[in-house]
């Protein structure tokens, strides 16, 4: 596997074919291929607020494209394309795949303030319930109903990851968050600060995807798929916002895809060494920790605070700063520190000796996961 | 209870929903409800998603529930509740059964203590740009 990205920012200035252009470009050179070894391509967009594949197949010149795979998903799609694109690879439709995300999403639409389409919007939109923030807040509040955790966990989250991103140059936010810090900001949507929630950016990252055989002979290290799961939980609503008839919003698919993603695999929560979860908002990640059985059901946020997860602990989680510190690049940066960690790749916050890696992509009803090893 | 609220984007009533919107207008709450297994459930369905039944009545919502989970917004995410804040959003338990979103009003949002899981939650109808919506109120209100 290679990975690529352009440069993350407030404002890139560039049309968002061109950030997937260069995102896609960086991956195949990073992984020492060429344009020309490059025959599939794999993405997703949310509101129209990315490019087609067709477009970068145009773009990068592929002759011919015999796989290109676009999906009208959010942040549930990294992982699951990543899985698609390697059972391209396997199946033979495709030699080599380039999965990636692109977008303007601060200077452009941005999702977090955005009224999220769909056709059960009718019994959001009316009562004040518009923007993602509020639909994750829904969530949150349930689940520090139902395990009894406080905003402490919450501000654990932040705290620790932005440990990480004071390691990482990539990072939007790099700056030391303390829990003075933390209280004082502002409300989002309460439970939910500021520092509660992912940091909007423009930018693209994508992610390659070939075969074993091949993967040996490149520039890097391989990263092999060793497990992979999407799970849908009975129920998953009309659209991304509606979780009308979800039955516990303290529970999301992590919950669900947890058994398939580890008994597929053969490494469990106890041993895999780093984790790598989607962390739109606070609480996603201690969904996603607590779910993946990395933590208790409640104890997310006494694993954070025990050092485990921060830089030099046993169990390191989110080692960019995760999407609230790096930037929201809907889990597709989420899978590249993935295999950028098991590379070895990731300068001063590198895990040395980690050969195992658990990715999740989504924070609702549905989403999906990998565990990724070192070949 | 004539509650006057501020804010609204106003619905784009689908086919499904026809049913359920006529009875808001008419202040009240229509739930639908399978025939066959007697789920009720919101948001309106073509076919129950219970046993997929598509023999699907709309009955009128007792008016009692509880509270969920809820979110305070402090300050508007969407310029049509810059009016708005503060105000509180939440998901209620109907009786029923069904879960729906509602705004919460008669609480007083500055207090921690007004807004507790499983409280009892009483359906009024309140009156948004010269829409009738649903909303509820603590069921202890006077």
């Amino acid at each position: 596997m290679g990975v690529g990205y352009t440069a993350l920012s407030k404002r890139s200035g560039r049309s968002v074919l061109a950030l997937a252009t260069e995102a896609c470009r960086n991956a195949v050179h990073d992984a020492g291929l060429e344009l020309r070894d490059l025959d599939g391509i794999a993405s997703f967009r949310f509101m129209e607020d990315s490019v087609p594949t067709q477009a970068v197949a145009t773009t990068l010149g592929l002759d011919p494209a015999n796989y290109l795979l676009d999906s009208a998903l959010g942040g549930q799609a990294p992982c699951y394309l990543v899985m698609h694109a390697a059972m391209a690879v396997d199946a033979g439709l495709a030699d080599t795949v380039v999965v990636y995300r692109a977008l303007n999403g601060r200077s452009g639409a941005r999702v977090g303030t955005n009224r999220v389409p769909g056709p059960a919007t009718d019994f959001r939109y009316p009562v004040g319930f518009s923007a993602y923030a509020q639909f994750i807040a829904m969530w949150a509040r349930r689940y520090l109903i139902e395990t009894g955790a406080t905003n402490d966990d919450l501000a654990a989250v932040a705290i620790a990851q932005r440990e990480w991103a004071a390691l990482n140059d990539r990072a939007m936010l790099r700056k030391p968050l303390t829990i003075d810090e933390y209280y004082a900001a502002p409300w989002v949507a309460d439970p939910f600060r500021v520092p509660d929630c992912t940091i909007e950016v423009d930018g693209a990252c994508a992610v390659v995807v070939t075969s074993l055989e091949r993967a040996r002979d490149l520039r890097h290290l391989p990263v092999v798929v060793e497990g992979a799961a999407y799970v849908a939980g009975r129920g998953p609503g009309l659209d991304m916002g509606d979780a009308m008839l979800w039955p516990d919003l303290s529970r999301n698919y992590t919950s669900l895809i947890a058994e398939d993603l580890w008994g597929g695999s053969g490494v469990t929560a106890a041993d895999v060494d780093i984790a790598e979860i989607y962390d739109c908002f606070t609480t996603s990640a201690l969904l996603g920790i607590e779910g993946l059985g990395l933590a208790p059901r409640g104890g997310g946020g006494d694993l954070i605070r025990s050092g485990a997860t921060r830089p030099g602990g046993s169990k390191p989680i989110n080692t960019n700063g995760g999407l609230l510190s790096e930037g929201y690049l809907h889990g597709m940066n989420t899978v590249a520190e993935a295999v950028l960690q098991l590379q070895g790749r990731c300068g001063e916050r590198t895990v040395a000796g980690a050969e195992t890696c658990v990715v999740t992509s989504g924070a609702l009803t549905d989403g999906s996961g990998l565990v990724l090893a070192r070949g | 209870m004539n509650e006057q609220l501020h804010g609204i984007i106003e619905p784009v009533i689908d086919a499904d929903a026809i049913t359920f919107w006529e009875g808001v207008a008419a202040r009240r709450l229509l739930v639908p409800t399978c025939l066959g297994c007697g789920t009720a459930f919101l948001p309106p369905l073509p076919c129950c998603p219970t046993c997929q039944s598509e023999m699907i009545e709309h009955v009128e919502a007792e008016g009692t529930g509880q509270l969920y989970s809820w979110v305070v917004m402090r300050r508007a995410l969407d310029p049509a509740y810059a009016d708005a804040v503060p105000y509180v959003v939440a998901a209620v338990e109907l009786t029923e059964g069904a879960r729906i979103f509602s705004r919460l009003v008669n609480i007083d949002i500055d207090d921690p203590l007004a807004l507790v899981a499983g409280m009892a939650l009483r359906l009024v109808f309140v009156d948004i740009n010269g829409r009738a919506m649903w909303a509820f109120e603590p069921a202890g209100s006077p």
